[in-house]
């Protein structure tokens, strides 16, 4: 039986789908019969969405593409 | 070839064409993270912004020649990185990303026999829906991304950004798989902290 601490430990691996199909389904044993852990794989989830939508707020940075647009002479 | 091979295909025509638009579309893909990710290795932002700008200048001069054996994403940031590296050494800077765990953030969130000292609940204000709308909650987390361990946050933005493959992120950070698996968790982990913190303060 894994503890807690295991789940916290393989959450990111099961997640990408990169666990065995054993741990796989100790893992999913373990979210059936502890909420905490429950919860925390739904936080997980939803904090691999925001770092993904956090790339698209921080990447509005175009000052320099001027600069490098007209090194080339790039035909609009 | 990665997922993005379509996508990559049509950039690349574009960018071999000269074509203003096709290199905006890569340009908004990447800079951002670039940037980042030249940062995590110099720990100079100003430094880290003149590589990027380097980069694209070195990516316009070298893509006829780009032989597609990695993802468009992957040989940008290999040139990234090499440039970087290159630039650490000049300023007589390490160049390997410090990549020990010793912290053990994890085990921390633990007691002896392995229970959470503070049970997780669902959060009810953070949603991707509520905090998408809510610039505010993102700007929280783009703290929290600037103040991880810069190991941590240059895998973060190449996999859990960029979405390059685990294969490419080892290739371009010189780290090992498991080195690489490892800094990843412990990165959406320490976010997640952070974000639970915010959730339970109810400060969004």
């Amino acid at each position: 039986m894994l503890s807690c601490r295991d789940l916290a430990h393989k959450a990111d691996a099961f997640l990408d789908g990169e666990l065995s199909s054993w741990k796989k389904l100790q893992v999913r044993l373990h979210l059936s019969m502890c909420n905490g852990c429950y919860a925390f794989m739904d936080q997980m989830r939803t904090t691999r969405q925001l770092v993904k939508a956090e790339a698209q707020v921080s990447a509005n940075n175009d000052t320099k593409i001027d600069d490098i647009l007209s090194e080339f002479h790039m035909k609009k | 070839m990665s997922k993005h091979g379509d996508n990559d295909k049509l950039a690349i025509q574009g960018l071999i064409a000269g074509e203003r638009t096709a290199f905006e579309t890569v340009y908004r893909r990447h800079n951002g993270s670039m940037v980042r990710v030249a940062s995590a290795i110099l720990s100079n932002r100003a430094s880290a912004e003149e590589i990027a700008q380097e980069t694209w200048m070195a990516v316009l001069r070298k893509i006829g020649g780009f032989e597609g054996r990695s993802s468009l994403a992957g040989w940008i940031f290999t040139i990234l990185t090499n440039k970087a590296k290159t630039r650490a050494k000049r300023d007589g800077r390490s160049v390997s990303l410090d990549t020990s765990v010793n912290d053990d953030s994890i085990d921390d969130a633990f007691d002896g026999r392995g229970r959470w000292k503070d049970m997780p609940e669902i959060w009810d204000e953070i949603t991707p829906d509520r905090v998408v709308n809510g610039r505010q909650m993102l700007s929280h987390l783009s703290d929290a991304i600037e103040h991880l361990p810069p190991a941590q946050r240059a895998v973060l933005i190449l996999r859990g950004q960029q979405e390059l493959e685990a294969a490419e992120v080892c290739d371009i950070l010189g780290l090992s798989e498991g080195n690489v698996r490892v800094l990843l968790h412990r990165a959406r982990f320490s976010l997640r902290q952070t974000l639970d913190r915010i959730e339970r303060e109810k400060e969004i």
